[in-house]
């Protein structure tokens, strides 16, 4: 027969009854309380018994301070003894048949009780919203292009946003009771019980964690190489940045520093530590070394390239009609969700005579309307001092096309074409491109629909 | 306008400061308070707390002496006008009370 068990008992800490009506219940059932963790508590085997319960609020300070220890003091001559500390109250039993409350003035306890959430309950609250609300602009500000083509992204800010308006909820759901009490302690009633939506909020918040869990696993199932490879930082950093949360906490709990400063240090710990891997979903990771030429590769004159090159939409020999008997080529998902793909392409070919040609496009798939011109704009409109400058879109077989300029007028070789749902930035270098060549290369950069209509 | 801190005193506040007016601690107090009311008026070891605790910082009583976890108190020359002041403030309210329903209502 085991001695010993386990519950999760996820209650506000002014969820006075809730708490009384839990742990009298258990005791009838043979289990006493041994120790109330955050949201999982212990219990010790006893004989069944009508066991009275009362939460209440013990003086400031640590738990063995001579005030704390009077207070007790007072309550066992009362016929009251410590069960547990939890949350910043305490928690008593009495197996007497009719005690006296630990609270006979519910005016009195409402006022310590409300002095304890606000600088333990409410601020806890209040410093996650922040925390939240700082991830939900940093989203909300940012670039779309980067947002919308990571899933962790995506997912985190959701999970920011669940985040907010469940620290809200609590924050406002405690106002609400705080309300109640004070008008029925007024008009000389008892402090108001707990409406039961309170309790369901109550339960979820002690899962949040649990929230930030869906986008991280979302990439590491359907996210690009790399962002799997960022997923998995995602998830360290943050089992990281709890695990070092609770230990500070633990370690904090024994010195002389007060409940509300650790509470903020705690806080500012995890904000710092969260940062980095905040970052990492934009971090583009080491440059790549010159890597070794494999079996399908060969060296020529210093440089990689492909046996048998991968087929991707567009190539050199596309647009000059010519063999390009060397060839190197890539193809690399940058990003997709459930919103927008990104696909990166890089071809470099070279003939015996020393000719050479680069090519370099991006196509980025976004179905929606709007969101493909919020990501156009964030690209005509980004940081360079080159600008973007409006051609015919007709050789291409788009509906825009811009060419990026230096300010004195001179071009470059580098374009951005947009076809309904479809971005194209596109580099070429060692190519002059001519109508028939953008021609060529609208027809193969265009979505599946649109390449009837180009030449 | 907010009433100023002890201007008036509830029951428990009362009983309190009377019990005080020789040295008690916190148990004995409590009992005190239930024997003289005949257990009309209880006070909770939380609110007595925070009374006593209320009552030092107004200058109302004194610590006498700390043994262990013991406390003891005693009430001072503020607490002791202010415990008149009450007594007055009720002696008004049945006096009043005398003057224009007693005759008829008294039981």
């Amino acid at each position: 027969m085991k001695n010993k068990t386990f519950r999760f008992a996820c209650f506000a800490p002014f969820d006075f009854q809730g708490v009384e009506k839990h742990l009298s219940a258990m005791a009838a059932k043979g289990w006493r309380l041994e120790k109330a963790g955050g949201s999982l508590w212990s219990y010790r085997r006893a004989e069944p018994a009508r066991v009275r319960c009362a939460v209440t609020c013990p003086p400031e300070g640590e738990e063995e301070t001579p005030d704390r220890l009077f207070f007790q003091d007072l309550c066992a001559s009362a016929g009251w003894e410590k069960a547990a500390d939890w949350a910043g109250m305490q928690i008593y039993t009495s197996e007497r048949e009719d005690p006296t409350p630990l609270e006979t003035d519910p005016g009195l306890f409402l006022e310590r009780v409300h002095r304890s959430m606000k600088s333990g309950y409410l601020r806890s609250h209040l410093g996650q919203m922040v925390f939240a609300a700082f991830w939900v602009l940093r989203a909300g500000l940012g670039s779309p292009r980067r947002f919308f083509l990571s899933n962790l992204s995506i997912g985190m800010f959701l999970s920011a946003l669940l985040l907010l308006l469940l620290h809200g909820s609590c924050s406002a759901g405690y106002w609400f009771w705080y309300r109640r009490s004070l008008r029925s302690v007024e008009e000389g009633g008892d402090l108001a019980p707990l409406p039961g939506w309170f309790r369901a909020l109550s339960r979820v918040y002690d899962l949040w964690i649990f929230l930030l869990l869906p986008p991280v696993l979302l990439e590491l199932a359907c996210g690009t190489p790399q962002s799997i490879r960022t997923g998995a930082w995602a998830l360290l950093g943050t089992l990281m940045a709890v695990g070092l949360a609770l230990g500070l906490n633990r370690y904090l709990k024994g010195r002389t520093m007060s409940r509300e400063n650790q509470a903020v240090l705690a806080l500012v710990c995890v904000f710092v530590l969260a940062l980095p891997f905040i970052e990492w979903d934009s971090y583009p990771g080491p440059a790549p070394e010159t890597p070794e030429p494999e079996v399908d590769e060969y060296l020529w004159q210093g440089q990689v390239w492909d046996r048998e090159p991968q087929e991707i939409p567009l190539t050199a020999e596309d647009l000059t009609g010519r063999t390009w008997p060397h060839v190197r080529r890539t193809a690399r998902a940058e990003g997709r969700t459930l919103f927008a793909s990104e696909i990166r392409y890089t071809e470099a070919a070279a003939r015996a005579d020393g000719t050479r040609a680069y090519l370099h496009y991006v196509i980025t798939d976004i179905p929606s309307d709007r969101l493909c011109r919020a990501v156009l704009d964030e690209i005509r409109t980004g940081p360079s001092f080159l600008q973007y400058q409006s051609e015919d879109p007709a050789p291409w077989g788009a509906e825009t096309a811009w060419r990026l300029e230096y300010p004195d007028g001179r071009t470059t070789g580098e374009w951005l074409v947009q076809w309904p749902g479809r971005i194209a930035a596109f580099r070429a270098e060692g190519l002059d491109l001519t109508p028939e060549q953008k021609a060529v290369t609208g027809t193969r950069l265009a979505p599946e629909g649109r390449k009837e209509g180009t030449r | 306008m907010a009433r100023e801190k002890f201007q008036t005193l509830t029951e428990p506040m009362f009983y309190i400061l009377l019990s005080l007016r020789e040295e008690c601690c916190g148990a004995d107090i409590m009992a005190w308070v239930a024997e003289r009311t005949q257990g009309r008026v209880s006070i909770g070891p939380g609110t007595l707390y925070n009374l006593l605790d209320s009552f030092l910082q107004a200058g109302m009583i004194r610590e006498t002496a700390v043994e262990g976890r013991k406390r003891s108190y005693l009430i001072t020359d503020k607490g002791r006008e202010t415990l008149r002041a009450e007594y007055r403030r009720l002696l008004a309210l049945t006096e009043d009370y005398k003057a224009c329903a007693g005759e008829e209502e008294t039981p």
